[in-house]
Order: structure tokens, then sequence, then C-alpha cells
């Protein structure tokens, strides 16, 4: 028996038929096809599933789809506005911060989290803050590096 | 080459021409397609590590109504027994066949048995409950120690140790034994004053990147397939399922998606040739994604070592004999890097004798894939600690002991050759000078400093550049793009062209638009297809003369070409490369360049890496501080992506040093098998890692390149482990330092 | 004339360290090495990388081997 659901994404509003144990994760990526979002592990450890509900960041493989009736998800195909990055995915490219890509939109949806919760991270509440986001290929240096500077220039631009 | 030249945009900080995709959510990764008509293949997998199979029993799961095919060892034609018998079919592609679905027995807990495909993943995965099998459960061979004792179970009752003096006539799970030597290593250790021997362990441990094996295939009526998979090189991705499943290469088109890490474990096939026989039963496309759990428990982990050093100085420092006996864990079935082990272990030091010995020793588990310098963290982790040891106990700075006996051009290798220019005695100046070594530790912390080697490799890479009528174009290389080297493909073309970068745009095709090219890995992409790219630049530089010289009537020799440009030697005559291209139609069609290569020359690159910890005294577990990755890239055509590489090489070095290890339990089962229990290193984990790029130029490359993929994940073991020793005070014999190994070595020490 | 040097299992094979070579071919060589040492098997050989002064071939077959020069087979090595 499946349910329906009306939801908000990317401020637009979205209906879908899901099953009851189908996750958030599995119905945007299988039902609407928005595969920015990627799973890594399934089980809320990687994070690179990340997405905001209702501006609240969660790992979205372990949010049921039918809790997304009548809320607002935000996910990385709705980060970049129609005709322009967002300034942090300009600083991920500049800085070299991503390397297979894999955990890019996650880390980059969770760093857009961390700027609109706390503007001017130091650097050790960034690495703790993005410490749900899991990378193998950089090391975190350069991701480090592209979010204190993402912060900088927004804060510049405010 | 010249090392004054001043490049346009070698050695810049450009944007990755792939990355809009990566930051956006564009970029397809290897579970991101979906096809119409597509069903949900899954596996079956073994409950035990080592068992019989006395019954398997498909045909409830057959009867389920959503289930459309199922795959089986059978299934592969060109693997059957009498093949083998026959001579017909070498024992790789049995083991590989026999590791994909297994055979008449499992050898590892996961071990694939049956492959089930159905309308959904749902359905699937009830089908899967309803096969029956029973087993008849062996005792696991869980350890070196136990596989090689004189009672143990025998993994292969066919395999007899290769290598000995004499044939065995009894089955081993040793499945080789490697020895290379040079000079006398007894009449060495007769001349030392400081002779310090130690063994050494380190566990099994996985690449762990985020994606998970995945791929998408559709078998069609006409015989022909088409396979979509994250794989390093999807070359032989197709050569390895059309091999298994006697099919031919024109038979086959593989589209390698964007890859989501792979560090060498994505070099090998697991779920195309099963996802491919279960698409021709189904007629149907069929995809099929492993979980994380599969990932863990049946993807190519790396090698569990124990190693036994002994290495011999004089009271000045002078290194006088090494030697070393190396064991590897293969897996389920033999090939651990065992060899490249034995290669790289001395290989920074420039020592008359050594001496070693290496085995590959099967065991139930996963059987092991490539990981980043496969073989050599391993054994150089053992050589460094004991040179580190040495270095106390002569009281000498250790990187002072190492610039003494340091290999340089003209050192003897005990693999081979002897070096060309090389840039270790360059790494460790770096690493004396650099801001760390500087810095003081402060109160209870430790340092530790190591360095490392690995070889490097070329092999065949084809590349075609395709030029547009206004002087853009296409680069259609086939080297999957694992960490940017789409970037420094455009760059070298850019360079030779000497066209802006954003007028030539990089793809990696599937197998049908370019020729063989061997799979990405072994550091070789920059490098060798690399090579390929300048070539086909060439080639086109060579056609755009011709065609000038062509419209201004005069020969090619005639004109030159400068910076985007052929230039009338003949008169004042210049054409822009767009202006060549726009009569492309005029002079004899279209034009497009070349490079079908071989490379070789590929430059070996050693690293010197230094770290400093804290160790909690109370938890037992150790913070980086500090770390410094310095390494020798001969010349960093996109100089981000190269500290990127060495910075990635470090941090999975340092959870391997730390924390990571496969957990068994007694029957052999993974206990471990997730990120949350398997912890590489977060965020939170790690310091900001320093890097210097050393760069003595490799003059086999038109740019002085060597790779410097691997390099880096060779020092952080020995450098992690030096410094948890220097801060504790004890010797740190097995990996991983974790805390509650630390803290055991502190109580047993009374502290 | 080329020097071909032996190591580790290669030569407990051969029972020798280094041997002459006069051939310039990459096919000469192998077969100048497999009459002179009965221990070696041209297929063995041809499936190991050749280097030559230091520079790793992994498939010498066109090869022309320089008066003078250094040679060692070398296990093929693949990597990660």
């Amino acid at each position: 028996m499946k349910t329906h659901v009306t939801t908000r994404i990317n401020d637009e509003t979205v209906e879908f038929l899901c099953e009851p144990q189908q996750t958030l994760l599995h119905v945007l990526r299988n039902e609407l096809g928005l595969t920015g979002t990627k799973e890594g592990c399934g089980s809320g450890d990687c994070g690179a599933c990340s997405v905001t509900v209702n501006d609240r960041l969660v790992c979205s493989c372990l949010v049921l789809a039918v809790e997304a009736d009548g809320a607002k998800i935000g996910t990385i195909e709705g980060v970049a506005s129609s005709d322009k990055l967002h300034v942090i995915q300009e600083k991920y490219l500049e800085h070299a911060a991503l390397q297979c890509g894999i955990c890019t939109p996650g880390l980059i949806v969770s760093t857009k989290a961390l700027l609109e919760e706390n503007p001017n991270p130091t650097e050790a509440e960034a690495r703790y803050f993005l410490a749900g986001n899991l990378c193998r290929c950089t090391g975190y240096d350069k991701i480090i590096k592209a979010v204190m500077d993402s912060a900088k220039s927004l804060n510049q631009g405010a | 080459m010249s090392e004054a030249k001043q490049y346009k945009y070698i050695g810049q900080r450009t944007i990755r021409p792939d990355g809009f995709d990566k930051v956006t959510g564009r970029a397809n990764y290897g579970a991101d397609l979906s096809l119409p008509g597509m069903i949900w293949g899954k596996i079956l997998r073994s409950p035990h590590a080592h068992a019989l199979i006395t019954k398997l029993d498909t045909s409830k799961a057959e009867a389920h109504p959503d289930v459309l095919a199922i795959a089986r060892f059978e299934d592969f034609p060109t693997v059957n027994a009498a093949a083998f018998a026959e001579g017909r079919q070498d024992k790789g592609l049995v083991d590989l066949a026999s590791n994909i679905l297994a055979d008449k027995k499992v050898l590892y807990h996961g071990h694939a048995l049956v492959a089930v495909a159905a309308r959904t993943e749902a359905a699937a995965a009830q089908a899967l409950q309803l096969i029956e099998v029973e087993y008849e459960v062996l005792p696991p061979v869980m350890s070196i120690d136990q596989a090689i004792s004189a009672d143990a179970a025998i993994l292969h009752e066919d395999m007899f140790t290769q290598g000995l003096a004499e044939t065995p006539s009894a089955a081993s799970n040793i499945a080789s034994r490697m020895e290379l030597k040079k000079g006398d290593v007894d009449a060495g250790f007769a001349q030392a004053d400081v002779i310090v021997e130690r063994e050494f362990s380190t566990p099994t441990v996985h690449q762990g990147y985020i994606e998970p094996h995945a791929t998408t295939v559709r078998f069609d009526e006409n015989g022909t397939s088409t396979i979509w998979c994250p794989t390093q090189g999807h070359f032989d991705v197709r050569a390895s399922t059309a091999r298994l499943l006697g099919m031919e290469l024109g038979q086959i088109k593989v589209t390698a998606s964007e890859i989501g890490g792979g560090f060498g474990g994505k070099t090998t096939v697991y779920l195309e040739p099963v996802a491919l026989i279960l698409s021709r039963k189904a007629g149907r496309p069929v995809k099929m994604v492993m979980t994380r759990e599969e990932v863990f428990r049946a993807s190519g982990p790396a090698s569990a070592s124990q190693s036994r050093i002994k290495i011999g100085a004089k009271k000045d420092g002078t290194l006088v004999a090494m030697q070393a006996s190396l064991y590897y864990e293969a897996g389920a079935f033999k090939g651990s890097p065992m060899g490249p082990g034995c290669m790289t272990v001395f290989t920074p030091y420039d020592v008359e004798n050594m001496w070693v010995e290496g085995f590959d020793v099967v065991v139930n588990k996963a059987k092991v894939a490539a990981y980043r310098a496969p073989g050599a963290p391993q054994a150089e982790f053992a050589a460094e600690m004991v040179m580190n040891e040495l270095a106390e106990r002569l009281a000498m700075d250790p990187i002072d002991f190492r610039l003494q006996n340091a290999a340089k051009e003209g050192t003897q290798t005990l693999y081979g050759p002897k070096l060309k220019a090389v840039g270790l005695v360059e790494c460790l100046q770096a690493a004396k000078t650099s801001k760390q070594y500087q810095t003081a530790l402060a109160e209870g912390e430790g340092r530790g400093v190591a360095a490392g080697f690995w070889f490097n490799i070329g092999g065949q890479s084809s590349v075609i550049i395709n030029m547009n009528p206004d002087g853009t174009g296409t680069i259609l290389e086939g080297s999957p793009d694992i960490g940017g080297s789409r970037a420094s493909m455009q760059m070298m073309a850019a360079e030779e062209l000497g066209i802006p970068l954003d007028r030539l745009n990089p793809i990696v095709t599937d197998t049908e638009h370019v020729a063989y090219n061997q799979t990405t890995g072994g550091s070789r992409t920059t490098f060798a297809t690399g090579m390929a790219v300048v070539e086909a630049c060439q080639d086109i530089v060579a056609q755009l003369k011709s065609r000038a010289a062509a419209m201004w009537n005069v020969t090619s020799e005639q004109v030159d070409w400068q910076d985007g440009s052929a230039i009338n030697l003949a008169g004042e005559d210049k054409m822009t490369l767009a202006e060549v291209c726009a009569i492309a139609e005029k002079t004899g069609g279209q034009i497009s360049g070349r490079g079908n290569i071989n490379a070789r020359g590929a430059g070996p690159s050693f690293a010197v890496h230094l770290c400093d910890v804290q160790v909690d005294r109370d938890t037992g577990k150790t913070d980086v501080v500090r770390y410094t990755a310095i390494q020798d890239a001969g010349k960093a055509i996109h100089p981000g992506y190269v500290e990127g590489q060495y910075q990635g090489g470090a941090a999975q070095g340092i959870g391997w040093a730390l924390n990571e290890e496969y957990v068994y339990d007694q029957n052999g089962i993974m206990e471990n098998a997730g990120f949350l229990d398997y912890r590489i290193p977060l965020a939170s984990d790690l310091p900001s890692i320093d890097t210097i790029i050393v760069e003595v130029p490799n003059s086999f490359h038109p740019y002085g390149v060597r790779g410097v993929g691997e390099t880096g994940i060779v020092p952080p073991l020995a450098a992690v482990g030096s410094a948890v020793s220097n801060a504790i005070g004890l010797p740190i014999t097995a990996l991983p330092c974790s805390p509650p190994r630390v803290l055991k070595l502190l109580q047993d020490a009374g502290q | 004339m080329a020097t071909l040097i032996l190591n580790g299992e290669l030569e407990k094979l051969a029972g020798c360290s280094t041997i002459t070579i006069s051939s310039v071919t990459y096919r000469g060589f192998i077969e100048e090495v497999v009459n002179q040492v009965a221990g070696l098997s041209a297929d063995r050989l041809m499936e190991m990388a050749l280097a030559i002064d230091g520079e790793i071939i992994h498939e010498p077959l066109l090869v022309t081997i320089p008066e003078n020069s250094e040679l060692h087979f070398v296990f093929k090595i693949s990597g990660g």
C-alpha cells in the first residue's frame, strides 16, 4: 500500500507515492531522479546523502520518505541558482577541495548548513561540524580551506 | 626539456573541467544510471568463512513471480573444469570466476554464491531467502601463522608453493615464495656495530572508497552488451568480462561512469559479469549495487602482513646490511602484492648487502585488491620503524641518518636497475628545513620521520583529439579520472597547442571511441596518458603546419608553430590555430590528432613524511597534531591536485596506522563491516596536512612528470608509528596504534 | 656488447649473475640468454619487463639494445 506524499523540494512542490519503509534517499534517487544525493553506506555514517529537512541537516538514508510530507527539503540540486554557482561551490572548485567528488554534494550541503548556523566558524568548529561527512580522497585540508574561504566571502558580501 | 621554461598553463591552479558537474550533483556515478525496463540484481553470500557447498537449490527462488533470472558459477562457460583440465584455461581466470560466484567451496564470509534478478529490489532480496544452501563447515584459516602451520586446513587442494628450490609434494596455503639479494648480508652484518632486528604486523584494511561498487548492464538481442560501472579501468572490465563469458571484445561496450574513489580497489570485476549473465537471461537491463557491508566483506581489502626486519649499521651511521622476511595475506585466492613489497622495502637506501624473501599466503578472507602502492606500505613500515630505532641507538638525527644512506642517481636497486635521477635527497633536505621540523615538540608530544618509495608505471594509453572548425577541440581519452586528471590533460594540451584552456574539452570516453587504455593505477595517468595527449597534440601541430603551408604555397618545413599560431618562415604570414582550423575544409578535411602509445620511463617517486602526535595516557588515544608530506612530483602539472594526492595518501596512511583494521570473530566473520566501526579518519581527527612539492624532473616525460598518486601512502605508517613510539617511550611493532592497543602497551609497561 | 645482470631467483636458476649479450634486437637477446643458460626459459623471461640502463620497459619486443648498456629483468608492476 503506497502512501501519497506532498512536499517541497528545492522550492518546488513535488508529489510522489512511496512504500512506508522507503527512505527519503531512495525516493530522491530512484523515484524523483535527484541522483546528486549519494548513497555511501545507508546507515548514517558517511554523510554522502546529506540533505536538509525543514532547514535541519540530516542523512536522507535515515529519514523515511513519508516524513517528507508537508516538509521543506533542500538537496544539492538546489544549491546553485539557475545560472550561477553558489559561493561555496565556487570555493570548493578554487581550492581543489574535491578529487573523486562522490562526497562533494553532501559536503556542500553540510557546509551550507554550517555557514547558515555559524557564519564565522573557527577551523575546529568547521572540522567538527563536518565530521559526519566522510571524504577518503583529500585528507580534508582543502575542504576546510574552501569552507573558511566561503565564510569569508559570504561575510564580505553581506 | 628546459627547466627554466616558463609555461602558460602547466603549474597553474586551474579549475578542473569536470568540477561543475561534481559540485552541482549533476555528475553521474556508478549507481546513478537507470534504464527503461530495468530490473535489480542481488547476490546471496556465504555465512561461513570456509565451507564446502553440499547443496545449492534455487528452484523456489526461480518460482518467485518477480524473479526473472538466476546466475551461478556454471554460467561462466569458459572456466569449466574440462577447459581447465585440458590446459585451455589459466588459473587466474578460474580464480577470478570463483571469486565472483563460488564454485564448490566458499572461501570467506560474504563470498558470493548465487545472483538473482527480480522486478524490484525488494523482490530480489526476498528471492535470496528462498535459495536453499547446505554447507559442510571447515575450520577457518584467519592469519598467516595459522595458514602456514603444519596442521592448517588447506584452502586449495591444487595449490603447491611456487618458487621453492624443490617442487613440493603437498598442497600448501603458501602460494609462492620469492627471494631477492645483492651482495652478502652475512658479511655485511659482520661489519655492523649496531644491529636491530624486529618483527612487525599490520592488519587487513580496506581502501574505503565512499562509492560502493555498482553496475547497470544491458544485453541486446544482437549479442552485444553495454556495461556502465565505476571502474579504474573500463577496458579491463571489458577484457575480463569477455574472457569470463566467452564473448568478443567488440561485443561489449563499457562506459566508465564517474568514479567515487578506488585507490586500487576498483581495478577488478565483481558485479559486471554477473549482471551481464542476468541481463542476458532476463532480456532486461539489470542494475546491481553493493551495500556498504558487502563492500567491506567481499571487495578488495589490502593484505595484512607479518614481517621480520634486520638492519645493521656502523657507528658512523653507514648502513652495511638489510634483511627482510615479508609475509602477505592474499585472501582467498593467491595474488597478494608480496612481489612489489619485496622490491620496494629497502629501495630508499644505497646499501651494498641486501637480502629479502617474500611469501604469498592464502587465508579465509576476501581476495585482496590493489591499494595505493600495493605491498609497499606494509614492508616499508617495518623497515622505516627499524631505521628510526637504529638512528636512536646511534644517537643520530633520523633525517641525517637517512641522508647519509639515501638512494640517489646511480644507486643499484635490489630489484634490478640502477636508479636514474630521483628526489629522495631533496625530499630529506626539504624535511629537515621544513617548518614542522623546526618546531619544537611540546610536553608529551612525539615525532616520527619516515621515507617511502614507489615505482610508478607507464603503459598503454590512447588519445584522440578532434578539432572543430572554430578552433575548439575535444580530447578523447580512456583513463578514468579518479582525482582530477582531466584537468592535467586539458592543461598539457593547451600548453602544446598554445590555445586557452577552455577551448579544449577533455572527455573520458567509453571503450568504443579510443583504442585500449590500461587501467588508471600505478600512478600512470598524468604520466602516460599525458604523454599520449602530448603526442596527439604534436600530430595536430604537424597537420596545422602543413595546412598553413598549403595556404601560403610553401613547404611544411617553412612553417613554424609558435604560441598557438603558424608562422611563415619564408614570409610575413601568420595564422592562428582557429584560422587554420577554419580552412580545414579547403585544405584536406577536418583535423584530428592521435597518440596511441605504450609509455616507458615512468619515474620512481620518493616521499618523506613528518608526524607529530600527542598521546592521551589515560585513554590511549593518539591525536596527530602536525603533519608534513614531502614528495618528488617530477613536475607538478596542477599543484593543487598534486598536493591533494599527498594529503589523501597521508590521511589514508594515518587511518591505517591509528585506527583501521578488520576485526574478525572466532568463526572468521568480520565484526566491523560498516563506517561506524571501521572508522576512517574524519575531518575532526586530522590537523591540516602540510605539503612540500619537490620537483626533480623525470627526463622521459616531456614536462618531467612522475606519478604522484601512490607514494604518499607509504611513509605515514612508520611516521605515525614512530611518533607514537617516541611519545610513549615504548616500541611499536603492530598496527593499528588504536586506543585499546596503546593503552595495553602503557599498562603492560607499568605506566 | 651489453651486460645482462641476473638477480634473486633468476640468478639461482641460471647459476650465474651476469651474461654478456651481443644481440641488438630483443628477440635475439632472449635467444642468446636461453642458449647460454639452460635454467631459463624464453616464455618466462618474456613475461618480465626489461630495464635498459634503468629505464623499465614493460613491452620491450621492439627495443634496440644499446651498445654497453646494462640490462635487468624486472617483475611487471601494476599498482593501485
